[in-house]
C-alpha cells in the first residue's frame, strides 16, 4: 500500500470518476440549481460594488445610480491617471504603492507564516514529546484571547525591539512581519497537523528503516506529498493578511509604507466625508491577488488533497 | 530641496565667518525638521503653506503629514515618527491634555483672535492651540424644491409637507442623520436642551440639560416630526448629502465640509439658520474651531526645537497663512483680520447662522454624551417616545460620569 | 553533511546577532532585555546542537514568536486588568509630573507681545527687548529687566545691542547650546508680580507665570503662591477644590475593576443576556457557514459538475474581498427605507433597527463573509477521504446517503472539528461583524448600552470607550479575561468531548 502511493502520484479521482457518474448522471440539475444560488449569494453584494465603483458619487445605501455618470473615473484615479480634486490626488493617496506594499508584505509573511506553521505541525503530528496534546490545546486556547487591546502591548514590544534593531522597529515593514510571525503557530499550525495526519505514517516508518533522519523524512516525503496543501494554508494566510487592518494601521505609520487594507480605509474615515466610489474600485482591485491567486492554486488544492486519499 | 541647499551654504558662510570672528566652535546648522499630521482633506492646504514658509525659513522644515484618526494615532506613535504640532477640533484638548499628549502653547497676535475662538482652545486657563478656522452647521434650502428660505418654523414645515406632498415616494423633507447627535444640535437646542451647564471651558458636569424640564416638554415635537416624515432615522450621513444633491429632499443640515460637494452638482441652495421652533429660544448649532496643537514631542525633552515650533506656530496665526489655510478648505479663518478678507460667499451666511452657537465642550466627560444623545435621537424603535429616550439617554450619561 | 554545514552557518549567525543585540542591550542598561537574549540564545544553541531536543527543533520559531507576540500581550493585559490604565491614567508618573509642570508655565492672559533680539556678550545670553505699547527699549538678563536710556537702531528699526553686547546671527542661534540657553532664559518682571518674560520664538517674547513646582528632593508637587502640597490618590494629584490634575499616571487598584464588572448595575444588567447572545451568535455562525460550506463542497465535487473551477473561484469573492468593506457595504444594503434588499423585494423588513430581525442580520451577513472560508476547507477534506472507504461500503450494499451520513460525515468532522471550535472562538470574539454592521443595535430596555446584537467584546470596547471620563482600559482588561474565562472553558468541554469522537472512529 505504501508503495502504491509512491508509485502513483496520480490522484485516484479519474478512476472514481469513471466508476461512479453513470448512477448520478440524471440527478445533475440540481447541482446546479444549488450552485446557480449560492453563486447569487454570493455576488449580488458584488455587483452592487462594482455599479458603486463606476460611479462617481456612489454612495453604499441609495439605488441612485445615474446612466450617464457611468464612468472609469474612480478607477484612472486609482492607477494615478486622473485626479479626482485638489485634495484627492495620487500624490496625497499613492494606490498603486499601496497595493505593492500590500502584495510584498503578505507575501512574506504568508511564506514564512506557513514555513514556521509547517515546521510545528510536523513536530505535532510525527514526535511524539511530552506535553503534545496540552500544547495543541493551549495553542488553541491562546487563540481565543480577546484581543481588543493587545495592539498596546505589541507597540510597547516594537518600541524595545526598535530601539535595538531600528529596521524592524515600529514604522518598519520588517516590524511588521515579525508581529505577524507571532500568529503562525496558530489555526495554520491546526489545519496543516490535520493534513499531515492523513499521510500515512506507514510511509515514514519504512523510511526510517531505510536509515533516513527525521529531516530527511520531513523534505524528501512529507514535504512532497503536502505540498498542495500548503497551498491551501498559503492562501488562507495570504488572505489574512491582505485583509489585515488594526495591525497593519497602527504599525505602518507613513502613507507610503501604508497598506491596501489602511489605505483604502482613508477614503471613508474622514469625520464627514467619504468617497465610497474611489473606495469600492479600490476593494474591488484589491481583491484580484486572492482570486487570481486561488484560480492559480486551486489545481493543487483540488488534486493535492485528494493525494491524502490513499490512506486507505 | 532648493531652500534647504540655500539654507546650507548660507549657514555653512555663516560659520566660517563667526568661526574666524570669535573663534566660537563652528555652528552646525542643520535645518529642524517639525513634523505637523493633520487629516488627508487639509493636507494639501498646508502643504500649500510649508512650502512658503520653507522657503522663508532656511533652518526649519516643516513637513506636513496627512493622517486620518491623528488623535488615537498619538498613543501608538513611535518617537521618531511622532509630531510635533498636529491640526484638530478643538475638542481632541481635554483626552488630549488627560493622556498627558499635548502642552500648552503661546498665542501670538492674541488681539487678532475673538474670545470664543481663544476661549475653545482653553483648558483651566491655559492655551492649547492656536485656531485655524471656525465651523458650524447650517441649514440648507434647495432653491429649486423651495420658494423661498423658510422664516418661521411653520413655514419650514409646511414646505416639508408641500414637497413630500407632491413627492410621494420620498421618505423625508429634511436631510440629516437624526442618529448623530452633532449635526442634530441646532434642533436639540431649539427644543430648550443643553448638555452642560456653565460655560466654554467652565462645564459644569453636574448641571445635565439633556431631558431638562423645557426639553422634555417639547420633546413630543419630535415624535411629530417623525410621524411627518420630517425626519427619517434611517438616514445616514451618506445618505442624506446624496438626497439633496439629486433633488431629492429640499432641505439639509450640514457644514461646509460638503460645500464642494454640493457645489458640484449645481444645487441652487440657500444656507440660513434653523428656525426659531419654540417661541424664546433660539436654535444654535454645536460652535467648532480647527486648530493646531502642540505635543508633548515638542516639549522641554527638545529643547532646541521649541523655539522654532513657536515660530511656526506665531506664522499659522498670521493673515496670510490663515487666509491661505482658509481659501483652500472653504472654512472660515479664526484670524479676524483674515476673515475680513475673506471672500467665499457662503462664510457669511455660516457666521450667521453660527450666532450664538455653543462652543462644542471639550472636556473628558463629552465622550460619555454622543452615543447615548444620538440613540434618543436616532432609534425611534427603543423606546416609542422620544421623552422617554431622553430621559434614559440622560440617566446613562450621568450614571458614566457620576 | 549539507544538515551539519546549515546548521553550523545558522547558529553562527543566531549567535553573532545575539552578541551584537546584546552589546546594545549591555550599554543601555536594559537587564530584562538582556536576560531575555540570553535564555532565548541559550535555547536556541542547546535545541539545535543536541540530539534530545527533537521537538523543539521544529517547534522553537514559532514557539519564541509566540510568546514575544501572542503571550506577552496577554500578560499585558492581564496585569492593566489590575491597573486604572484609562485616557486620565495613560502615562507613568514622571512623565504626568513633567507634563503638569510644562502646562503650569502659562502665558499671562492679555500678555503683550514683546519683540526682541537675542544677544550675547561672550558669556551670557541676554535679550534687548520691545514693549510694544510704550516703545521703550530694556536690556532683559536673567537678574532683572532695566530700561536702555536712548536706544540705537538700524536701518529697518530694530534696536541694536547696547554696548558690551552683541546680537547673534541666524546661524548662531540655530545652534544647541544657544536655543537651550535662549529657551531656558527667564527674565524677572515687576509688574505684574512673579510674572517673568520668557522667548518665544526668535523675534517675540511673551509674559509667563507659573505657580506651581515639582521638589524632586521631597518628590512633591507644590503651589508656591500658597504653599498647598498637592496630595495623591489612586494616581493622581488632588486640587484643593477636590478635583483630580490631568494628567494623571497609572496605578495598580486591585480587583477594582473586576469588582465593578460584577457589581455595577450598569455592567452587570445586561451581561448575561449579552452572554447568551454571544454564544448564540458564535454558535450559529459557525453552523450556518458549515453546513452551507459543506453542503456547496459536496454538490460541487462531483466530477460530473460542469465549471467547478470556475464556481470555486467565483465563491471565493466574499472571502477576498476586505472585510470590513463588505460589513459596511451590507449596512448600506439592509437599511431599512433607502437600503438595496428591502427597495428590490419592496418589502419592509426592519433588518437592522429590530432586535430579532438584526440578530438575523448579523448572522447572514457572517454566513456571507464564512461560507468561503468553510467550503474550502470541506473541499479539501472531503477530497482527502479515501474513496476506498466508500467504494467497500458501496460494495456491502450501502446507499449514497448511508455512505455520506455513516462514513463520510463522521471522519469529515474529525477533520475539522479543531477548526470548527477556532470558528467558533473567532466569532466569540468578532467585533468587527458586530460594530461594524449594527454598532451593537438596535438598543434594548434593559440597558443604554448594551444593544440587542452586542456581544461580549463590542460591549466590552463600548463601556471602555464611551466611558464617563475617557477610555477606560482597565475596565476593558479587566472584561477580556473574564471574556477569556468563559469561551477558553466552553472550548476545553467541548474539546474534551470531540475527544471522544476521535477515540470511537
Amino acid at each position: 500500500m505504501t508503495t502504491d502511493v509512491i508509485a502513483k502520484p496520480t490522484p485516484s479521482a479519474p478512476r472514481r470518476a469513471v466508476k461512479k457518474r453513470k448512477p448520478y448522471r440524471g440527478k445533475l440539475w440540481w447541482r446546479y440549481l444549488a450552485a446557480a444560488f449560492a453563486v447569487a449569494f454570493a455576488l449580488a453584494p458584488i455587483v452592487y460594488v462594482v455599479l458603486a465603483a463606476c460611479n462617481p458619487a456612489g454612495t453604499l445605501s441609495t439605488l441612485n445610480f445615474s446612466v450617464h455618470d457611468f464612468g472609469l473615473d474612480n478607477f484612472r484615479f486609482l492607477l494615478g491617471k486622473h485626479d479626482l480634486s485638489a485634495e484627492v490626488t495620487y500624490e496625497n493617496y499613492p494606490y498603486l504603492l499601496w497595493y505593492r506594499n500590500s502584495l510584498m508584505v503578505s507575501s512574506i509573511a504568508a511564506i514564512m507564516q506557513v514555513t514556521i506553521g509547517t515546521a510545528s505541525a510536523y513536530a505535532f503530528s510525527r514526535i511524539h514529546f511530552k506535553g503534545r496534546r496540552l500544547s495543541l490545546g493551549g495553542l488553541l486556547l491562546l487563540q481565543m484571547f480577546p484581543q481588543i487591546l493587545s495592539f498596546i502591548a505589541l507597540f510597547l514590544i516594537m518600541q524595545k525591539i526598535g530601539a535595538v534593531f531600528p529596521f524592524m522597529g515600529t514604522g518598519t515593514w520588517a516590524g511588521l512581519v515579525l508581529i505577524y510571525l507571532g500568529g503562525a503557530m496558530g489555526y495554520n499550525t491546526y489545519l496543516l497537523k490535520g493534513f499531515f495526519d492523513t499521510i500515512p505514517r506507514e510511509l515514514d516508518e519504512a523510511a526510517t528503516v531505510d536509515g533516513a533522519s527525521a529531516n530527511q523524512i520531513f523534505f524528501k516525503i512529507i514535504l512532497p506529498l503536502a505540498t498542495p496543501m500548503l497551498a491551501v494554508v498559503m492562501l488562507l494566510a495570504f488572505i489574512g493578511l491582505m485583509n489585515d487592518f488594526i495591525l497593519a494601521s497602527i504599525f505602518l505609520t507613513k502613507s507610503d509604507q501604508m497598506t491596501l487594507a489602511v489605505g483604502l480605509r482613508s477614503f471613508i474615515s474622514g469625520r464627514y466625508e467619504s468617497s465610497w466610489g474611489v473606495f469600492a474600485a479600490g476593494a474591488l482591485m484589491a481583491a484580484l491577488p486572492v482570486v487570481i491567486l486561488f484560480q492559480v492554486l486551486q489545481r493543487y488544492i483540488v488534486e493535492g488533497l485528494s493525494a491524502g486519499s490513499v490512506k486507505g | 530641496m532648493k531652500s534647504k541647499k540655500n539654507g546650507f551654504i548660507g549657514a555653512a558662510l555663516a560659520s566660517l565667518v563667526i568661526a574666524t570672528m570669535f573663534g566660537a566652535p563652528a555652528a552646525h546648522a542643520t535645518p529642524t525638521t517639525i513634523t505637523i499630521w493633520t487629516d488627508l482633506n487639509r493636507a494639501s492646504a498646508f502643504q500649500a503653506w510649508a512650502r512658503t514658509y520653507n522657503r522663508n525659513h532656511p533652518l526649519v522644515v516643516v513637513n506636513v503629514v496627512g493622517k486620518d484618526g491623528a488623535k488615537d494615532k498619538l498613543a501608538t506613535v513611535a518617537d521618531g515618527d511622532a509630531p510635533d504640532l498636529i491640526v484638530g477640533a478643538h475638542d481632541w484638548i481635554g483626552p488630549l491634555k488627560a493622556q498627558g499628549m499635548i502642552l500648552p502653547v503661546t498665542l501670538a497676535n492674541a488681539s487678532q483672535f475673538a474670545e470664543r475662538d481663544k476661549a475653545a482652545f482653553n483648558l483651566k486657563g491655559a492655551t492649547y492651540g492656536v485656531p485655524m478656522t471656525v465651523e458650524n452647521v447650517a441649514l440648507f434650502t434647495n432653491m429649486n424644491l423651495v420658494r423661498k428660505v423658510p422664516k418661521t418654523f411653520a413655514e419650514f414645515e409646511a414646505d416639508s409637507k408641500a414637497f413630500l406632498k407632491k413627492h410621494t415616494k420620498a421618505k423625508f423633507a429634511l436631510a440629516v442623520a437624526p442618529g448623530d447627535a452633532y449635526h442634530m444640535y441646532p434642533f436639540f437646542s431649539g427644543l430648550g436642551g443643553y448638555i452642560f451647564g456653565g460655560t466654554s471651558g467652565n462645564w459644569n458636569v453636574h448641571d445635565l440639560g439633556i431631558a431638562n424640564r423645557t426639553f422634555l416638554k417639547n420633546a413630543p415635537l419630535i415624535d411629530k416630526w417623525y410621524a411627518e416624515k420630517l425626519i427619517n432615522a434611517n438616514v445616514t450621513g451618506d445618505t442624506a448629502l446624496a438626497a439633496f444633491t439629486s433633488n431629492n429632499a429640499p432641505f439639509m443640515i450640514t457644514g461646509p465640509w460638503n460645500l464642494d460637494k454640493i457645489r458640484l452638482k449645481n444645487i441652487n441652495y440657500e444656507i440660513s439658520s434653523v428656525p426659531t421652533i419654540i417661541k424664546g429660544i433660539k436654535p444654535v448649532p454645536f460652535y467648532g474651531v480647527q486648530g493646531v496643537m502642540m505635543t508633548k514631542w515638542a516639549g522641554p525633552g527638545k529643547h532646541n526645537i521649541k523655539l522654532k515650533v513657536n515660530g511656526v506656530l506665531a506664522d499659522l496665526t498670521t493673515k496670510p497663512t490663515q487666509l491661505l489655510i482658509a481659501n483652500q478648505t472653504i472654512r472660515t479663518p479664526a484670524n479676524l483680520q483674515a476673515r475680513a478678507k475673506f471672500k467665499d460667499v457662503d462664510s457669511a451666511a455660516f457666521l450667521a447662522a453660527g450666532q450664538g452657537a455653543i462652543t462644542m465642550p471639550q472636556i473628558l466627560e463629552m465622550g460619555a454624551v454622543w452615543t447615548p444623545v444620538a440613540n434618543a435621537w436616532g432609534q425611534v424603535k427603543a423606546k416609542k417616545h422620544a421623552v422617554d429616550r431622553f430621559k434614559a439617554a440622560k440617566s446613562t450619561v450621568s450614571k458614566a460620569i457620576k | 553533511m549539507v544538515g551539519i554545514v546549515f546548521r553550523i552557518l545558522f547558529l553562527g549567525l543566531v549567535d553573532s546577532l545575539a552578541f551584537w543585540a546584546g552589546s546594545h542591550l549591555l550599554v543601555s542598561r536594559n537587564w530584562l532585555g538582556l536576560v531575555w537574549l540570553l535564555v532565548a540564545t541559550i535555547a536556541i544553541n542547546y535545541v539545535y546542537i543536541s540530539k534530545r531536543a527533537r521537538a523543539s527543533k521544529w517547534l522553537l520559531p514559532g514557539t519564541i514568536l509566540l510568546i514575544v507576540f501572542q503571550i506577552y500581550p496577554i500578560l499585558f493585559t492581564a496585569t492593566a486588568a489590575f491597573s486604572n490604565y484609562s485616557t486620565a491614567h495613560f502615562v507613568s508618573r514622571s512623565e504626568a509630573i513633567d507634563n503638569l509642570v510644562q502646562q503650569n508655565i502659562q502665558q499671562v492672559p492679555d500678555s503683550p507681545q514683546y519683540s526682541i533680539v537675542p544677544i550675547h556678550n561672550g558669556v551670557t545670553v541676554a535679550l534687548v527687548v520691545t514693549d510694544p505699547t510704550t516703545n521703550k527699549v530694556y536690556l532683559g538678563t536673567k537678574e532683572a529687566l532695566k530700561e536702555i536710556a536712548s536706544p540705537k537702531f538700524d536701518a529697518n528699526g530694530i534696536p541694536q545691542a547696547p554696548v558690551g553686547w552683541r546680537a547673534y546671527s541666524e546661524a548662531e542661534l540655530n545652534t544647541d547650546t544657544v536655543l537651550n540657553n535662549l529657551s531656558t532664559l527667564l527674565v524677572p518682571m515687576t509688574k505684574p508680580e512673579g510674572a517673568y518674560l520668557m522667548v518665544s520664538d526668535f523675534t517675540t517674547a511673551f509674559q509667563f507665570a507659573s505657580d506651581v513646582i515639582y521638589d524632586a528632593k521631597k518628590d512633591q508637587l507644590i503651589r508656591q503662591s500658597d504653599g498647598y502640597v498637592f496630595p495623591e490618590r489612586e494616581g493622581a494629584f488632588i486640587d484643593s477644590d477636590g478635583t483630580s490634575l490631568d494628567p494623571g499616571w497609572r496605578v495598580n487598584v486591585g480587583f477594582k475593576n473586576f469588582k465593578s464588572v460584577l457589581t455595577d448595575p450598569v455592567v452587570r444588567g445586561p451581561f448575561v443576556r449579552v452572554l447568551i447572545w454571544t454564544f448564540v451568535y458564535a454558535g450559529l455562525t459557525v453552523l450556518t457557514t458549515f453546513v452551507f460550506g459543506l453542503t456547496l463542497a459536496l454538490l460541487l465535487n462531483h466530477p460530473g459538475v460542469k465549471g467547478r473551477k470556475l464556481l470555486r473561484s467565483t465563491l471565493i469573492i466574499p472571502y477576498a474581498m476586505p472585510g470590513f468593506l463588505s460589513l459596511l457595504i451590507w449596512a448600506g444594503f439592509l437599511n431599512d427605507d433607502f437600503g438595496v434588499i428591502n427597495n428590490l423585494f419592496n418589502s419592509h423588513i426592519p433588518w437592522l433597527t429590530d432586535p430579532f430581525w438584526a440578530k438575523v442580520s448579523t448572522v447572514l451577513v457572517n454566513l456571507w463573509l464564512g461560507f468561503p472560508y468553510m467550503f474550502l476547507i470541506c473541499t479539501g477534506a472531503i477530497q482527502s477521504i479515501p474513496a476506498e472507504l466508500a467504494e467497500a461500503a458501496e460494495v456491502d450494499g450501502a446507499k449514497p446517503r448511508q455512505i455520506l451520513t455513516k462514513i463520510k460525515m463522521p471522519l469529515l468532522l474529525v477533520t475539522v472539528s479543531p477548526l470548527l471550535i477556532g470558528s467558533f472562538a473567532y466569532n466569540f470574539n468578532n467585533f468587527g461583524g458586530i460594530y461594524l454592521l449594527t454598532g451593537g443595535g438596535p438598543p434594548v430596555a434593559d440597558s443604554q448600552i448594551a444593544g440587542a446584537t452586542d456581544i461580549l467584546i463590542s460591549y466590552t470596547y463600548k463601556l471602555a470607550i464611551e466611558a464617563g471620563h475617557g477610555n477606560d482600559y482597565g475596565l476593558a482588561c479587566a472584561i477580556s479575561i473574564l471574556i477569556f474565562f468563559i469561551v477558553a472553558g466552553v472550548s476545553t468541554l467541548s474539546f474534551t468531548r470531540t475527544r471522544a469522537l476521535e477515540n470511537l472512529s
